[in-house]
Order: structure tokens, then C-alpha cells, then sequence
């Protein structure tokens, strides 16, 4: 004769008397406040949804629309400065259109980084909804102004010039990038320069040292810049990193 | 088939031929309504509050019920229970129908009684140490004596429930899933994260527990019923 365990199996007789004993016993709890607040969180969650596919109605819209008017932009200002060439209004301007070009994957990448939470960084509806309205977003705080490239040669210079008000802000950004956390510098940007549309990326693909892809607005300019992140702190690379990025690689 | 089983049997079947399932219950257990939870799941998820309603009040009470049966103090299961619903309307969009609604829902409750009992580091131990094997010649024996005319039902179900609650907790949390959920031995072992094997060992062990507790509260009733003037 076997143990008794050996004799009970789930589909017994005793298992399942036991568990029609037991269900014949339990009652069912009264509805209660609870219940209420659960029965809204339910109905709230699905009267957001048709005003989510709303907006990415209009946000794709939008976006087709800019995007065509950025690639009208690209089209006009195509030329960009040469190495040895000061950076005129309209070098800046093609600057602006190569920013844009590019602008997309970068927001992508921003709406990722800087969202709230782990959990929203896995809602695909949240990234879809924030990288759709991330070009808008950007359009509706700086308008339609130049984005000027602060690695092009002599940008920076030109910049004391012309907005040293601009320039002293922007030397502070870059001092104070690499004092806080990756996740914290364009909430700080934010806060603390009033600066809109603040993008802080990983530049890809690169090895050490370190970059980042900083872009801002302040008023009604858009800065972009690519940043070295060395132990020292943030640094602007003097060269052009659009000349280096073609710069074929050397087997060593 | 030992004397213990043999002689509370007769007393357990009277409880199944008068006592029929609620009637939420009775939908869960159907093919077609299991089918009819994941089309909810899918109402639901396409923008229809009223899907979820009818869902909440399909598993409310089951829900409920097992995570009172595994927490120590209403409120805190108060809160389990709504954080396993909020769960439940937050993974609407990730929700996949790889399983049943069933297994779903109490997956999600299990893990939140893990956490709860993972927050409560030393009673979390005491829950292990429950786990181990008892020596079930033992239990059986314990028992061995039960009485024909044993307990009118409402005793014996006021026994059982007394048992459940003597249970150690996994073994607990097994028998309320297949009673409650009325879920099968792998789907409990999914929704608890222990093997297949383990499952079958903690169910195992919990009937024949019970077996001998509702065997001892015989012994006790019978007793006091022949030394009573």
C-alpha cells in the first residue's frame, strides 16, 4: 500500500470534493468603495483612448507637413562652410537643415530617455505618442529659427560676438553638463536656463571618449552641439565632426 | 485507500451533490467562456468599459477571496486586490492571450502576495519553513478514527475553511487556485513560478492535511457528543 500522498492526485475525488466544500462555503464579498474607484480607473483608461488616436492623427499630419517643409529647406540650403570659412547667416541656415534632417532620430532617442518612468520607457503607444510630438513640440517653442552648429569652426567665437549673452549661458551649459546625471541634464537645462526643446542624446557609434549630442533653443535660436566627455569635464571638439564622421577607418 | 479518506468521503460527497458552484464560477469553468474572458480582454483593450465590467465582476470575488486567504490583515489584502486589478487595466495593451484570463489574473496576484510576503522578511521565513514535508503516515494516522455520523454540513464546512486556514501558505496558495480558480496542475505551476512536480507535492500534501484535520475535528465532535449527559 502506497503513502497517502501517492493516492491523492488533482484529479481525485477528495481534491475535488474539497474544493467544491470549500466553494460551497465561501461567500461572495459586498461591493464597496473599492470596487467603485476600480470600475473608474476602467472606464478612464478607455475614454483616453480615442483622444490618444486623435492625437496621433493630427501629430502625424504635422509631422508629414513638416517634414515636407523641412525637406524644402534642405533643398534651398544645401551648402555648408568649409573648414577654413567664418560661419555666415547663411552657412548657419544649412546647418539648420542638416539639424533637422537628422532631428528625427534624435527625438526618438529623447523621447526615451527623458521620459518619466521604466515603465512608460517600455509603452510603445508613449513613444510613439512623444517622438510623433517631439518636431512639433520643437517648431512650436523656437518657430522657425536657425539652428546654429557650435562645432563648426569659429561658431563659438562669432557667437561672443554677436549674443554674448547667449555665449556666457551656453559656457555655463557646457561646464555644468557633465556635473549631473545623464537622465537630469535636460530637465537642469530646463529649469534653470529656460531653455526649450532640450535634447542630451549618446552620439552612437563612437568610442571612448564619450560624446553627446546637446541641442537647445534659447529664446527664439536653436543650438546644437556635439560634446566630448572627457574626466575634466565636457569639452566642444574644435574640429568638424561632420568631416570626421566620413573619414574613412584605419585598420591599425 | 486508507480508513481516514474512506470514512470522511461520504461526509465530502454530501457537500458536492447540495452545494453547487456560484454562479460566476460556473462560467469560469466552460471552454466557451474562456474563449469569452480573452474576447472581453480584447473589448476592453479596443475601448469598451463595459468588457471590463464584466470581467471585474466575474473575478472579483475569486480574486478577492484567495488574496484575504493569503495575507495577514484586511487591509493590506484590500490593497493587493487593487493593485492586481490596476495591473490588470495598465497591461491591458501589452495583454496576450498565451494562456488563460484565469491564469493571467492570479499570475498577477501571486506576485503581488510574493512581494507582500518578500516585505515582510521574517514571516516570509516562517512561510518556508511551513513548506516542509510533513510525515504523511503521520497525518493519516492522526485521524484514523473518524465517526460514520460525523458533523452536519455547515460544522464540516466550518471545519474545512478552519483547516484551509491551518494550511501553510504555498500549500494554501495551490488549493485556493484550483478551488478557486479551478486552474490545473501546470497552470498552477505557472501562475505560482515553482515546477510542475512541486505543485503536485504541495497539493498532495495539502488534501491529505486537510483529510486529517477534518479527520481530528471528527474524533473531537464525537467525543463531545457521547460524554454530553
Amino acid at each position: 500500500m502506497g503513502t497517502p500522498a501517492d493516492e491523492i492526485d488533482m484529479n481525485d475525488h477528495d481534491t475535488e470534493r474539497l474544493c467544491a466544500g470549500y466553494r460551497a462555503t465561501v461567500q461572495d464579498p459586498p461591493y464597496d468603495a473599492a470596487d467603485a474607484a476600480l470600475m473608474r480607473a476602467a472606464t478612464r483608461r478607455t475614454r483616453r483612448l480615442p483622444m490618444r488616436r486623435m492625437a496621433y492623427g493630427v501629430a502625424a499630419t504635422l509631422l508629414a507637413a513638416f517634414g515636407l517643409a523641412a525637406g524644402m529647406r534642405s533643398l534651398t540650403f544645401s551648402r555648408r562652410p568649409s573648414s577654413g570659412e567664418t560661419p555666415t547667416a547663411a552657412s548657419q541656415e544649412g546647418h539648420a537643415s542638416q539639424g533637422r534632417t537628422t532631428a528625427f532620430n534624435d527625438y526618438l532617442t529623447d523621447a526615451v530617455l527623458s521620459s518619466a518612468s521604466t515603465e512608460h520607457r517600455r509603452d510603445t503607444g508613449f513613444l510613439q505618442e512623444t517622438s510623433a510630438l517631439s518636431p512639433l513640440r520643437a517648431d512650436l517653442t523656437c518657430g522657425t529659427a536657425a539652428e546654429i552648429d557650435l562645432n563648426a569652426p569659429g561658431a563659438l567665437a562669432s557667437l561672443k560676438v554677436r549674443r554674448p549673452g547667449d555665449y556666457v549661458r551656453i559656457m555655463r551649459i557646457i561646464a555644468g553638463v557633465t556635473r549631473h546625471p545623464e537622465l537630469d541634464v535636460a530637465r537642469w537645462i530646463s529649469a534653470t536656463f529656460h531653455a526649450g526643446n532640450v535634447s542630451y542624446v549618446p552620439l552612437w557609434l563612437t568610442s571612448l571618449p564619450p560624446q553627446r549630442r546637446l541641442s537647445f533653443c534659447l529664446e527664439s535660436t536653436s543650438y546644437s552641439v556635439v560634446l566630448t566627455i572627457t574626466s575634466n569635464g565636457a569639452r566642444v571638439s574644435p574640429t568638424d565632426y561632420y568631416k570626421n564622421a566620413r573619414r574613412p577607418l584605419r585598420m591599425r | 485507500m486508507d480508513a481516514t479518506a474512506s470514512s470522511i468521503l461520504p461526509e465530502l460527497s454530501k457537500i458536492s451533490l447540495h452545494a453547487p458552484r456560484s454562479a460566476q464560477m460556473e462560467e469560469t469553468r466552460t471552454p466557451e467562456t474562456t474563449e469569452s474572458d480573452q474576447k472581453l480582454m480584447e473589448r476592453y483593450r479596443a475601448g469598451d468599459a463595459t468588457a471590463f465590467n464584466e470581467l471585474y465582476r466575474r473575478y472579483r470575488a475569486p480574486v478577492r477571496r484567495f488574496v484575504a486567504k493569503l495575507c495577514w490583515g484586511q487591509d493590506e489584502a484590500d490593497e493587493i486586490v487593487q493593485e492586481v486589478w490596476l495591473a490588470v487595466i495598465r497591461g491591458t495593451r501589452s495583454y496576450r492571450p498565451a494562456a488563460r484570463f484565469t491564469t493571467y489574473l492570479f499570475s498577477i496576484a501571486h506576485r503581488r502576495l510574493q512581494d507582500h510576503w518578500r516585505s515582510r522578511g521574517r514571516r516570509a521565513r516562517a512561510f518556508a519553513a511551513a513548506d516542509s514535508a510533513p510525515d504523511l503516515h503521520e497525518i493519516a494516522d492522526a485521524g484514523a478514527t473518524v465517526p460514520e455520523d460525523w458533523a452536519a454540513s455547515a460544522e464540516l464546512r466550518s471545519a474545512l475553511m478552519a483547516a484551509i486556514d491551518r494550511l501553510p501558505p504555498p500549500q494554501r496558495a495551490v488549493f485556493l487556485l484550483k478551488a478557486e480558480a479551478d486552474l490545473s496542475l501546470e497552470e498552477i505551476a505557472a501562475a505560482t513560478g515553482a515546477s510542475v512536480e512541486a505543485t503536485k507535492s504541495r497539493m498532495r500534501y495539502a488534501v491529505a492535511r486537510l483529510r486529517a484535520q477534518l479527520a481530528r475535528h471528527g474524533n473531537a465532535g464525537r467525543r463531545d457528543r457521547y460524554e454530553r449527559p
